[in-house]
């Protein structure tokens, strides 16, 4: 058992039968979570998130493949005999049962004895900040304190991975922040696995260790926060997380210009992810000889699409200077002010829009305004390769 | 809710079509009530107040009949119910926590069909398949015929309560390690329990109050309290009637509020 993953998904399949049209909700995915990690499922409503969570807790038969637990295959396991514990999006808190009853009854079942069941109930009851509530009926507690009950409930067995679908999505705004962070605080301070199921990017991006993004029951990409943000691999991953500005581009060969070498080094920090390349690029635009970073080898000739983050570019008044690096010229659609930032909506010259977002610093003044002819400039280190 | 009954009460002739209802309904049952405290043999002509009557129910000579008829009524109906009420039980488990199976819908048909047949040909053709399979009818033919009677009237308040149960409290059960027999015993049924109380409830109302189907298959001499009365009341109504009549009102409403008020507290806890 040396460096084993908590959880290893193999070539799973899930078909939901149907007499005239099954759906398949999981195609074919493998991946592994590592001890330890807060792991997020992302992605939009119908992907199958809630399907592979519930296969991992075992409410769902696996129609093909396996799932292993620390190098163990669970796949045929019932999920009584499973040492993954769920909290359910609905809470599902037993109505009957005191908070301390809920909290204690998975302890109950597997045995434990009379004092640790009662140190630990009460520890937990603690962590949630609760113990007050010990005696209450699920119904007299708010959505909020049910919801740290049923952490409380589903944390009291120590599993050896945690589930949690969509658990803060019944809450209101400044509550799901709160819970952001305390859900982090108890992952670190407990070191449970936690695999944390979401369809709110922002959550996943705040949280997280490590996400997948889903769509279709497939898994798109994997990877820290920040690589996901940073370096989408094709448009579904760039577009669901955050805004993205996705513009064609020309592939003219490999990586040009090595005169540059100390902007080249720059570069190289910047990229996240090992595996990537570099390509040169001709934008549609009219922006020429980009030299961009990419996933995958591109063969020359070849159209593709790229991405550039909206805060990635900037706008200047029209001026005569020369020396302008990567700057095409286009027209301001629309300003709308959105407190930290301001949106700006751009058309270029060949016809393409494009979004731009720009802080709002103390010194920030709006130096063209809607209808104003402004030079924009995309920074080649911004902007990546998508595959297809 | 309370703008709209304001409302209705101003159409013309409401008010009088509703209280014309209301005496048609319980006019014949206020009369039994007052007339069964009267001082006089006369079912019409008031003489004052006296419980002389009640007295005659419980100490005069038909007193052995009718307590026998009583405990009769009430172990067939105590009996009854259970039964039912855990076929009833079984059943809603089955119909709907069950996997999905051939012929689902016939069988919920079948389960709620003796609601739709009239009494009386269920009545005639309990009493012909005793006769065929050469059945002695006594105490247990009566039982029998109830238990089979009462179970829609059992399984259609558990049924509507289990359904009103998420599967999800089940599956947190499972996950926290709860076995199948653990999870019904220990989440399952407690949550199910409202439901089955007012099943039971009402199948021994039915069971204790049925007279057509009871007089078809009882034997020669055995008699249910409303079999008592049937024949008693065969040779002229005596106020007695009435005040037995009254006891089971009472009874019966004491029961229906119980029900009501368990179904009520269960509603109210989730
Ligand atoms: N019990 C089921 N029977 C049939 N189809 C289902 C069932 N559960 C989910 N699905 C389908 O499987 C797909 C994935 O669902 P789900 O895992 O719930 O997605 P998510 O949690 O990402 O919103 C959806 O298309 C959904 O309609
Ligand atoms: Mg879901």
């Amino acid at each position: 058992m040396t460096d084993t993953h908590a959880i290893d998904i193999v070539s799973v399949t899930k078909v939901y039968p149907h007499r005239t049209d099954p759906v398949v909700a999981l195609d074919n995915i493998s991946f592994s979570i590592g001890d330890n990690e807060f792991f997020t499922l992302l992605g939009p409503s119908g992907c199958g998130k809630t399907t592979l969570l519930r296969m991992i807790g075992g409410f769902e038969d696996i129609t093909k493949g396996q799932i292993l637990l620390f190098g163990d295959d669970i796949s045929r396991l019932q999920s009584n005999q499973r040492p993954v514990n769920t909290v359910f999006q609905q809470y599902a808190l037993f109505p009957h049962l005191t908070v301390y009853e809920n909290v204690a009854f998975g302890l109950k079942r597997l045995g434990r004895d009379t004092d640790f069941i009662k140190t630990q109930t009460h520890a937990m009851l603690e962590l949630i900040r609760m113990a007050e509530f010990a005696e209450r009926k699920p119904s007299q507690l708010s959505g909020g304190q049910q919801q740290r009950v049923a952490l409380a409930r589903a944390l009291a067995p120590q599993p050896k991975v945690l589930l949690l679908d969509e658990p803060l999505s019944a809450l209101d705004l400044k509550l799901r922040q709160a819970m952001r962070e305390e859900l982090k605080e108890i992952q670190k301070h407990t070191g449970i696995t936690f695999i944390f199921v979401t369809h709110d990017q922002e959550e996943a991006l705040t949280m997280s260790d490590r996400i997948a993004v889903m769509s279709n029951g497939q898994v798109q990409q994997i990877g820290s926060p920040k690589e996901i943000y940073d370096n989408p691999t094709n448009i579904f991953v760039a577009n669901f997380i955050g805004e993205a500005n996705i513009l064609k581009a020309k592939v003219t060969g490999p990586e040009k210009s090595p005169a540059k070498a100390s902007k080249a080094k720059a570069s190289k920090a910047q990229a996240a992810a090992k595996d990537q390349v570099k390509l040169c690029v001709d934008l549609e635009c009219g922006i020429k000889g980009l030299n961009i970073f990419s996933q995958s080898q591109f063969q020359k000739g070849k159209q593709i699409n790229v991405m550039i983050r909206p805060e990635r570019i900037q706008i200047k008044p029209l001026s005569r200077g020369r020396g302008k690096v990567n700057t095409v010229g286009g027209t301001v659609k629309s300003i709308s002010y959105l407190g930290t930032d301001t949106q700006v909506q751009l058309l270029l010259d060949d016809g393409e829009s494009l979004l731009a977002r720009l802080q709002n610093t103390i010194d920030a003044t709006s130096s063209f305004g809607v209808g104003n002819k402004v030079e924009i400039t995309i920074p080649e280190i911004a902007i990546r390769a998508l595959s297809e | 809710m309370a703008k709209t009954s304001q409302r209705i009460s101003w159409y013309p002739g409401f008010r009088e079509m509703a209280w014309l209802c209301l005496i048609i309904l319980y006019a014949p049952l206020i009369i039994v009530m007052v007339y069964s405290f009267n001082n006089s043999p006369s079912i019409t002509v008031w003489k004052g107040f006296s419980l002389v009557w009640y007295n005659e129910v419980f100490f005069g000579p038909e007193a052995g009949k009718f307590k026998q008829a009583t405990v009769n009524s009430l172990t067939i109906a105590i009996l009854a119910a259970v039964t039912s009420t855990v076929i009833a039980t079984l059943s809603a488990l089955a119909m709907i926590r069950g996997r999905a199976f051939r012929g689902q819908a016939v069988t919920f048909g079948l389960i709620n069909l003796p609601l739709m047949v009239p009494e009386i040909v269920t009545a005639v053709a309990t009493l012909i398949f005793f006769a065929s399979i050469g059945f002695e009818r006594g105490l247990l033919s009566i039982l029998l015929a109830h238990i089979v009677f009462c179970i829609p009237f059992a399984y259609l308040p558990i049924a509507a309560r289990l359904q009103g149960i998420s599967n999800v409290y089940e599956q947190a059960a499972r996950d926290l390690y709860a076995t199948p027999g653990q999870t019904f015993r220990l989440i399952l049924f407690p949550m199910m329990l409202p439901g089955i109380l007012s099943g039971f409830l009402l199948a021994f109302i039915i069971s204790l109050d049925d007279f057509i189907i009871t007089n078809f298959v009882k034997g020669a001499g055995v008699e249910t309290l409303p079999t008592a009365i049937f024949g008693a009341v065969k040779q002229g109504i005596k106020p007695n009637i009435m005040a037995i009549s009254t006891l089971m009102l009472a009874a019966s409403i004491l029961l229906v509020t119980i029900s009501y008020l368990i179904s009520r507290m269960g509603n109210n806890r989730d």
